[in-house]
C-alpha cells in the first residue's frame, strides 16, 4: 500500500485549485469535513488496491480501469491534504464482486462529500469536495459499464 | 464570485447545453436518443432554476445566444456523443463554484446537478475525471 502522505485536514484552505498543493502541514486533529472526507479517500484507495489484487492480469481492461480511478481518488486525497493510512478493507471475494462492491463504495462516498461540502464553511473546501462528489457519481458508470461490458 | 455571478454563469454554461443537447441530440438514435431527451430536459430544468437564483439573488439572468459553435464534428454519431460529454464536464466546475457561493439547499442542488453533469459526460463515453472539467463551453455563434 502506497499511502505515505500524511498531511493534517487544517492544511485544506491552502490547497483547493492545486490539487498537487499541500504543503505546510499543521496539527491540528479536530474532525472536520475535509478529514472526515480525506479519511474516506485512504480507505477507497485501500479498497481499489484490494480489488486489484484479486483481479487477474488476463483482465487488462478491469484492471485498467481500477487503477485510472483510484489514482483519481488519489488525487482526491492530496487535494484535501491528506490522511493517515486507511485500515485495510476485508478482501473481495472474487472480482465481480469487487466491482460490485466499488460501485456501492462510490455512491456512499458520493453522498458524504455531498453532505461534507453543504457543512463546509471553507468556500474552497465546498468547491473543491463538489468536484471529488461530482466524479465519484461518475465513478459508478464506468465501473458499471465493466459489469455490462463483459468481465466473466 | 458573488451568488449572482455564479448562477448567471450556471445559467450561461446550461444555455449552451440546451443548444448542444438540441442539436447532437437529433443525431442519435434509440436509447442514446431517449438519454440525450432527459439530458435535454434535464439541462432546461437546471437553466430554468438557476435563473430564478440569479434573480433570487437580486440579478438579471443573462440571456442565451441564438446559436452557439459547436465545431463541425457533431454531424457525426461519435461527435454528437462527444459535444454532449463535453458541455456536461464544462459545466461540472460551473457547478462547483456556485456551490462555493451557495448554502444550504441551494448548494446542496448545486453539487448534485453538478454530479448529474459529470455522470452524463461518462455515459456519453468520456473518461472519468478526479476533478471533472470539460474544454471551454461552447462560443455563442458569430
Amino acid at each position: 500500500m502506497a499511502l505515505v502522505i500524511g498531511l493534517p485536514a487544517a492544511a485544506l484552505a491552502a490547497c483547493t485549485s492545486a490539487p498537487d498543493g499541500g504543503d505546510e502541514p499543521t496539527s491540528d486533529p479536530q474532525p472536520t469535513p475535509g478529514s472526515a472526507s480525506a479519511t474516506s479517500e485512504a480507505q477507497l484507495i485501500a479498497q481499489y488496491e484490494a480489488a486489484l489484487a484479486a483481479t487477474p492480469e488476463a483482465e487488462a481492461q478491469t484492471r485498467s480501469l481500477l487503477a485510472q480511478i483510484r489514482d483519481q481518488h488519489r488525487a482526491h486525497l492530496d487535494a484535501l491534504g491528506g490522511a493517515p493510512e486507511a485500515s485495510a478493507p476485508s478482501p473481495p471475494a472474487s472480482g465481480q464482486d469487487a466491482v460490485a462492491d466499488l460501485v456501492t463504495a462510490e455512491r456512499a462516498a458520493y453522498r458524504e462529500r455531498l453532505g461534507a461540502c453543504v457543512d463546509a464553511t471553507d468556500l474552497d473546501l465546498a468547491r473543491v469536495l463538489a468536484l471529488i462528489a461530482a466524479s465519484e457519481a461518475a465513478h459508478v458508470p464506468a465501473l458499471r459499464s465493466l459489469a455490462g461490458g463483459g468481465a466473466s | 464570485m458573488t451568488p449572482v455571478e455564479a448562477w448567471s454563469a450556471v445559467v450561461s454554461g446550461e444555455d449552451a447545453a440546451v443548444f448542444a443537447y438540441s442539436v447532437a441530440g437529433a443525431r442519435v438514435k434509440g436509447a442514446a436518443r431517449r438519454q440525450a431527451l432527459a439530458g435535454l430536459d434535464a439541462h432546461r430544468d437546471a437553466r430554468s432554476r438557476a435563473a430564478a437564483l440569479v434573480v433570487a439573488a437580486g440579478g438579471s439572468p443573462p440571456p442565451a445566444a441564438p446559436a452557439y459553435d459547436l465545431g463541425p464534428d457533431v454531424s457525426t454519431r461519435a461527435g454528437a456523443r462527444t459535444t454532449m460529454a463535453s458541455v456536461d464536464n464544462a459545466l461540472v466546475p460551473v457547478y462547483a463554484d456556485a456551490a462555493a457561493a451557495a448554502s444550504g439547499d441551494d448548494r446542496r442542488w448545486a453539487v448534485r446537478t453538478g454530479a448529474d453533469c459529470a455522470v452524463r459526460a461518462v455515459q456519453w463515453g468520456a473518461s472519468p475525471q478526479a476533478f471533472p472539467t470539460g474544454g471551454p463551453a461552447p462560443a455563442p455563434a458569430p
